[in-house]
C-alpha cells in the first residue's frame, strides 16, 4: 500500500466521528467539568477560610482579649507565633513558584515544544512544593514540644494536650510525609522522566 | 470573552473541527481510553478557548490544543483492567467499531491507526497533522520545529508507514 492510497482511506467516510457518540461525549464532559470546577474551588476556599479563621483568631486573641481568658504574653508564649506563620510562608512560597513559572514561560502556548518545556518546569515547581511542605510539616512537629512547653509553663494546657501535640500530631505528620513520597516517586519523577524523553526527541531528525 | 462568548465557541469549534479530535482520540489511545483520551482533549480545548487571538486560524489552533493534550497525556492505571473488561463487554463498542459492513476498508483504517498508534508520541503527530491536510509551514508552527526538520521527518514517516501497511495489505489478501 503506497501513500496516495493510505491518505485515500484516511479520507474515507468512516473515519469521521460518530454524531451520538460526539453528542455523549459532551455531555459527560460538561458534567465534569463542572464537577471538577466545584471541587477545585470548595478545596482553594475551605484551605483559605482555615487558615484566615485560625489567624484572625490568634490576631483577635492577642489584640483584643476576653477579659475572663488569660491574655497572650508574646515574650513566654513566642513559639506560637512561627508555628501559625508556617502555613502562610508556604502559601506564599507557593504563590512565589506560580508567578516565576508564569514569567519564565509567557508563550508556552506558542508550540507543543514550549508547550512541553513549560510542563518539565511545571513538574520541578510541584516537586519543589512536595518538598517544601514536606519540610514545613517536619518544622511544625519539631516546634510542637516547644510551644507545648511554653503553654504548660504559663498554665494554659495540662497534661491532656501530651498525647495529641506529641503523639497524634507527629504521627499525623509521617503519615503525610510517607505518601507524598510514594506520590513524589510513583507520579511525580516518572512524569519528569516522561517530559524529558518527549523533549529530547523534538531534537531528534 | 463571557462565559456565554466562551461557550458559543466551543461549541462552533466542535461543529466544525471534531473530526479533528476523532483522529487525535484514535491515534493516541485504543479501546476504551479513547473516551478519555477524549474527554481530556475537550478539557483541553475549552480551556484554551480565552488565550485564542483574534486574527489567528481556528483550526491550527486546535491542532497545536489536541496534539499538545495527546502527547501529554497520560492514561489512568486505575481500575484500567477493570475498565477495558467492560468496555469489551459493552455494547458501545459496537457502536465505536468500524461498522462490519464498510468490510475492508474499515478494517484498513483500523489497521493504519495501529500502526500509527506504534510510532514514536511526536512522530505520531506529525503524520496525524500530515494526513489531515496540515503544510509543513503549520505543522512546524505547532511543533515548534523548522520547516526543513518536518520536512524530513515526514519523508521517513511516510516511507515507514507505507512498509508497516504493505505488510498489513499482503494480511488482508
Amino acid at each position: 500500500m503506497n501513500f496516495d492510497e493510505i491518505q485515500k482511506t484516511w479520507q474515507s467516510p468512516h473515519n469521521r466521528p460518530d454524531t451520538a457518540r460526539l453528542e455523549k461525549d459532551k455531555v459527560k464532559f460538561v458534567t465534569d467539568l463542572r464537577r471538577r470546577r466545584r471541587g477545585n474551588l470548595l478545596f482553594l476556599g475551605l484551605v483559605l477560610a482555615l487558615l484566615l479563621l485560625f489567624t484572625v483568631k490568634l490576631g483577635l486573641h492577642v489584640v483584643l482579649p476576653d477579659p475572663g481568658s488569660k491574655t497572650v504574653d508574646p515574650g513566654r508564649e513566642w513559639g506560637v507565633i512561627p508555628f501559625f506563620a508556617l502555613p502562610w510562608a508556604g502559601w506564599f512560597y507557593m504563590v512565589r513558584l506560580h508567578w516565576r513559572q508564569h514569567v519564565r514561560h509567557p508563550n508556552y502556548d506558542r508550540s507543543i515544544s514550549a508547550s512541553v518545556s513549560a510542563l518539565l518546569d511545571e513538574n520541578s515547581s510541584e516537586r519543589k512544593r512536595y518538598k517544601v511542605i514536606a519540610a514545613l510539616l517536619v518544622a511544625s512537629a519539631v516546634m510542637l514540644p516547644l510551644i507545648v512547653y511554653q503553654l504548660r509553663e504559663v498554665g494554659k494546657a495540662g497534661d491532656e494536650i501530651l498525647i495529641p501535640a506529641l503523639g497524634i500530631y507527629p504521627a499525623y505528620v509521617m503519615g503525610v510525609l510517607i505518601l507524598s513520597t510514594v506520590y513524589y516517586r510513583r507520579k511525580l519523577l516518572p512524569r519528569k522522566r516522561e517530559l524529558e524523553a518527549l523533549l529530547v526527541t523534538y531534537g531528534e531528525t | 470573552m463571557t462565559s456565554h462568548e466562551h461557550n458559543l465557541c466551543f461549541e462552533q469549534w466542535l461543529g466544525t473541527h471534531s473530526a479533528v479530535l476523532h483522529h487525535v482520540a484514535n491515534g493516541f489511545a485504543e479501546g476504551a481510553d479513547r473516551h478519555d483520551l477524549m474527554q481530556e482533549l475537550l478539557l483541553a480545548v475549552w480551556k484554551a478557548v480565552p488565550a485564542f487571538r483574534q486574527g489567528a486560524k481556528p483550526s491550527t489552533f486546535i491542532y497545536r490544543v489536541a496534539h499538545n493534550a495527546a502527547l501529554t497525556w497520560k492514561r489512568s492505571q486505575k481500575n484500567y483492567q477493570k475498565r477495558v473488561d467492560g468496555f469489551e463487554a459493552s455494547p458501545l463498542r459496537e457502536t465505536l467499531a468500524m461498522p462490519e459492513s464498510a468490510g475492508r476498508e474499515c478494517e484498513t483504517l483500523e489497521l493504519l491507526y495501529v500502526r500509527i498508534r506504534g510510532l514514536p508520541p511526536v512522530d505520531r503527530s506529525l503524520i496525524l497533522l500530515h494526513l489531515d491536510g496540515v503544510s509543513y509551514a503549520e505543522m512546524a508552527e505547532i511543533h515548534g520545529l523548522s520547516e526543513s526538520n518536518v520536512g524530513v521527518r515526514l519523508t521517513r514517516l511516510k516511507q515507514k508507514l507505507s512498509d508497516a501497511m504493505k505488510e498489513v495489505s499482503h494480511e488482508l489478501r
